[in-house]
């Protein structure tokens, strides 16, 4: 095992070779993923102080309002909604968090779980490959345009990414519908049954990403581009493409990467637009027809592995960042006392070994 | 001014952009009626034609619909949704339907599974079950089972239907009796009941190990072949079915009913395309047969359009009602008055529906059981400014409150036709007091709606969004008038033990006629407690080589897929 003598510095991606940030960055992910617990359990017990005090009842929505209420109250005992607040928030957490079951709709009795296996993936994919583009097309963009800053090509880039930030994303979807499936007839107009499905959701999706990625990678791009430690690389000879891609972009990731995770994370819960229009069934569209029945089973549980998701994904946002940056990843080294401790211990070990 | 320019330029692609969205739909209907021309579609033919025409059609006869809800679970006594109401018939049956006759346009009976119903007691009524009939697996139905489906539907809780039943009674294999509860004993209860509950088989119910959520077994022509939660849902038809006899003879003796007749057809794929605009759409690439549902504004596409058939049908009755208690400005009843002259019905459909509907003249419908003509030709709140004026100076003098001082607050559960209902009466009560503001409007979700209605203290005015069943007094159950009797409060909010009088009178079995349900409205008019203002339509469309537009509504406002004419060999499958 490579011991390392000096703290990690340098501008470059480190593999985490050393025992020492290994060991810290598994106690650091251990502690992060310790910590999602008590978020997760507080977002459960938001949430169902919340819909528990929301107007609205389930029984009516599902008995109908020629319903007595004598018949109401029957459905009310059945589902536990007559309980105490604290007996409704126990049993709900109890069967949440310590026997993982999400329980069944309210309106239509169906497997929370089942549905969410269902529906997640839509969501995630629609999620994921937003991302993906934000990455591809987002991140050359806003480059381009730092580069040829002030001239045409960062005008028209950020015209563009003005575009893509303003035009509202039903308007848009159904743009596409118009042109490609009518028109056209180039591609389906529901469902996603078929991958040619896939095309203008996650095109209508990831337009707001990709211009505000755009947008974001211009503005990091300009403020590296500046730096001294690029000057002296020009100065020592170094190429542009040198300069851009071993110096500046791996500078300027930072609020990309942090980008990339607040998009994913509003993609999950905020596609119910696109999810409408193109007819697809994920996790937006559900939790709204939730809210609109208030079947608050749904709700709950579905908010709750939604906060599940967006804490993994914050928590790989900051992992990305030790990667990326060692002066972040430095920080998760401790302070100069624990790292003394650790190579004095090693030392004695190799000793030992001799 | 580069700058300026750009902005410009933005602009301007934005509206010709926001444009080319309306100019495209015109467009495309001329271009489906170009392309309409140039393709060998025949109109709807003769059944004589259609025998010669479906010989010769060699492929599956798939009719593809596009329809705005997924049912979610296919047990036989789930919570009502849209695609419950047009995908489950197809496989399950009630004992009885009541269907809309498309040449008379009245409500129409079909005796299904039943040889007949019979009242043999106050609240006792005795149904004889038909002989042979069996559902898709094979097992046959008998009264025993019609008993099982019955306290099923009760035991599952979602539907209040069979909660009026007090008892059943086996009186042989094919025969049983039903008691209804006194509260239960209505006009018209007992026939809902028959034609809204799902029947099944004990046996096939009991080998289901889910409740039929994902395996349903019926007594109806078509079986589930495979469902993808979300996406869509194949029917095919079922190895046999036990009316085939009454489909070929069309015989309403022998139970036949349009609902149940797949003659036509051999599969039923409903995919599910949550927005209207995309559900036009795929109708119009031909990724649809038929669209279950269309906007307004979609409705131009296929309008006097050669390429498609048009589906109009009656979507609800719009009305306003007043909260009269004491907490309400609206408990005079000059204020009612005034309010119910103010408002022009002819104004409020072209508002909330293009003018495309029909001006309401009593709180009836044409099409229910027992609708009175006389209503037609008598006075019904016609729009009259003076006489709306007379009345509010009336009240302003009794009460010394000044007309632009009035405030009151509009309830109603928010969709596009309600909305429009409510910025009519917004408008027209502001012009009758010379204060716009004098109708605050509230619109939330059906949820919250129906918590607000029930407290006097939450509105003055309300839209009352009526069904449009089979009867006036199931109206009255709709509109919570009827609720009187169940939870101690209506609508109305009233104490008005007359109103409850004549409404038991107009609702029980004993006393229901035609004097005491005209008896009951009479009163409504006379204390101004309700004015029904519209009835508007609502839109489906099919390819044009499916036909019968008249004919495509069920039992229970389900699509009647049996009763349209489809020419195969135009479909182009």
């Amino acid at each position: 095992m490579r011991v390392c003598a000096e703290p990690c510095t340098g501008l470059r991606f480190i593999s985490f070779s050393c025992g020492f940030c290994r060991q810290l960055m598994v106690r650091y992910i251990i502690k992060r993923v310790l910590m999602i617990i008590p978020v997760v359990l507080l977002v459960g017990v938001i949430v169902f102080t919340i819909m528990y005090f929301c107007p609205g009842d389930p029984a009516t929505t599902v008995l109908g309002t020629g319903a007595s209420q004598q018949e109401i109250d029957n459905l009310r005992e059945q589902m536990g909604l007559n309980d105490p607040y604290l007996v409704q928030l126990g049993t709900y957490m109890y069967n949440t968090f310590l026997r993982f079951d999400l329980g069944e709709s309210y309106i239509n009795g169906v497997s929370i779980a089942g549905e969410l296996a269902l529906r997640f993936p839509k969501t995630l994919m629609l999620a994921f490959s937003a991302i993906i583009l934000e990455i591809i097309i987002g991140i050359p963009l806003g480059m381009i345009a730092a580069i040829h800053r002030g001239k045409w090509l960062d005008n028209l880039c950020m015209v563009i990414a003005l575009l893509g930030v303003s035009v509202p994303s039903f308007w848009f979807a159904l743009q596409l519908l118009l042109l490609f499936s009518q028109k056209l007839s180039l591609l389906p107009s529901y469902g996603v049954t078929h991958w040619t499905g896939w095309i203008l959701p996650i095109v209508t999706n990831s337009l707001r990403g990709v211009a505000t990625m755009a947008r974001q990678a211009r503005s990091s791009m300009l403020e590296v581009i500046r730096s001294d430690y690029v000057v002296t690389a020009r100065a020592k000879g170094m190429t542009e493409r040198n300069i851009l891609f071993r110096y500046a972009l791996p500078n300027a990731l930072i609020p990309l990467i942090q980008q990339a995770g607040d998009s994913f994370g509003s993609s999950l819960g905020g596609t119910v637009v696109i999810e409408n229009v193109f007819s697809i069934a994920g996790i937006g569209k559900y939790m709204v027809e939730a809210v609109g029945g208030r079947d608050y089973a749904v709700i709950r549980s579905t908010v709750v592995v939604l906060s599940i998701v967006f804490s993994v994904v914050m928590l790989l946002v900051d992992l990305c960042f030790a990667f990326v940056d060692p002066r972040i990843k430095s920080q998760y080294e401790g302070g100069g006392r624990r790292r003394r401790r650790w190579m004095r211990k090693q030392s004695k070990e190799v000793q030992i070994g001799a | 001014m580069k700058k300026r320019i750009l902005a410009m330029l933005l602009a301007g692609i934005m509206a010709v952009g926001l444009t080319a969205c309306g100019s495209s739909e015109s467009t495309t209907s001329t271009d489906s009626g170009t392309s309409t021309s140039t393709e060998s579609t025949t109109p709807a033919s003769d059944g004589a034609t259609d025998a010669v025409e479906e010989a010769a059609f060699e492929g599956t006869r798939e009719v593809v619909v596009g329809i705005s809800a997924d049912i979610k679970t296919w047990e036989p006594w789930g919570a009502y949704n849209i695609g419950r109401q047009n995908m489950a018939p197809m496989i399950y049956q009630n004992l009885t339907a009541d269907i809309i006759d498309p040449d008379s346009w009245t409500m129409t009976h079909y005796d299904v599974m039943t040889e007949s119903e019979e009242q043999i007691g106050e609240r006792t009524y005795q149904i004889k079950i038909r002989e042979g009939i069996v559902d898709s697996a094979g097992n046959a139905f008998t009264a025993s089972d019609a008993i099982f489906s019955f306290e099923g539907c009760r035991a599952a809780g979602k539907m209040t239907q069979a909660n009026a039943i007090e008892s059943m009674e086996l009186v042989d294999e094919l025969t049983f009796n039903m008691t209804l509860t006194e509260a239960g004993n209505t006009e018209g209860n007992f026939e809902d009941i028959c034609s809204a509950i799902n029947m099944v088989t004990q046996a096939s119910y009991e080998a289901s190990a889910d409740g039929m959520t994902s395996d349903p077994i019926g007594t109806g022509p078509m079986v589930l072949a495979s469902y993808t939660s979300g996406s869509d849902a194949l029917l095919t038809k079922a190895d046999s079915f036990w009316n085939e006899a009454a489909n070929e003879t069309k015989s309403t003796a022998d139970g036949y009913c349009s609902m149940w007749d797949m003659s036509n057809i051999d599969q039923i794929h409903y995919v599910f395309i949550t927005d209207e605009a995309s559900m036009a759409i795929a109708l119009e690439n031909g990724e649809i047969d038929i669209a279950r549902s269309i906007s307004m504004e979609d409705k131009v596409l296929f309008e006097d359009n050669d390429a498609y058939t048009l589906f109009v049908e009656p979507e609800g009755s719009y009305g306003l009602a007043f909260n009269v208690s004491s907490n309400s400005p609206t408990s005079n009843l000059n204020l009612r008055m005034a309010i119910a002259y103010c408002i022009d019905s002819e104004g409020v459909l072209n508002a909330a529906c293009d003018g495309d509907g029909e001006v309401a003249v009593s709180w009836s419908y044409p099409s229910f059981n027992d609708y009175q003509s006389a209503w037609e030709s008598e006075e019904y709140f016609d729009y009259n400014l003076d006489t709306a004026k007379e009345y509010l100076d009336a009240y302003c003098a009794e009460t010394g409150v000044a007309a632009s001082s009035i405030s009151l607050r509009l309830l109603l559960q928010s969709e596009d036709i309600a909305e429009g209902v409510a910025s009519a009466i917004q408008y027209y009560v502001g012009e009758l007091t010379g204060n716009p503001n004098t109708v605050k409007i509230m619109g939330y979700d059906r949820a919250t709606t129906t918590q607000m209605k029930a407290d006097a203290t939450e509105y003055d005015l309300f839209i009352v969004n009526g069904q449009l069943v089979t009867r006036i007094t199931s109206c009255y159950d709709w509109d919570s008038v009827a609720n009187y009797a169940k939870n101690g409060w209506t609508i109305f909010h009233e104490e008005d033990n007359a109103l409850q009088e004549k409404l038991l009178a107009a609702i029980e079995v004993e006393t229901h006629s035609d004097e005491t349900v005209y008896d009951f409205q009479a009163y409504v008019k006379d204390q101004c407690y309700h004015k029904n203002l519209i009835y508007a339509n609502e839109y489906g469309a099919a390819a044009s080589w499916i036909g019968d537009e008249d004919a495509h509504i069920g039992s229970k406002g389900c699509l009647n897929l049996g009763a349209l004419s489809y020419d195969w060999n135009a479909s182009g499958k």
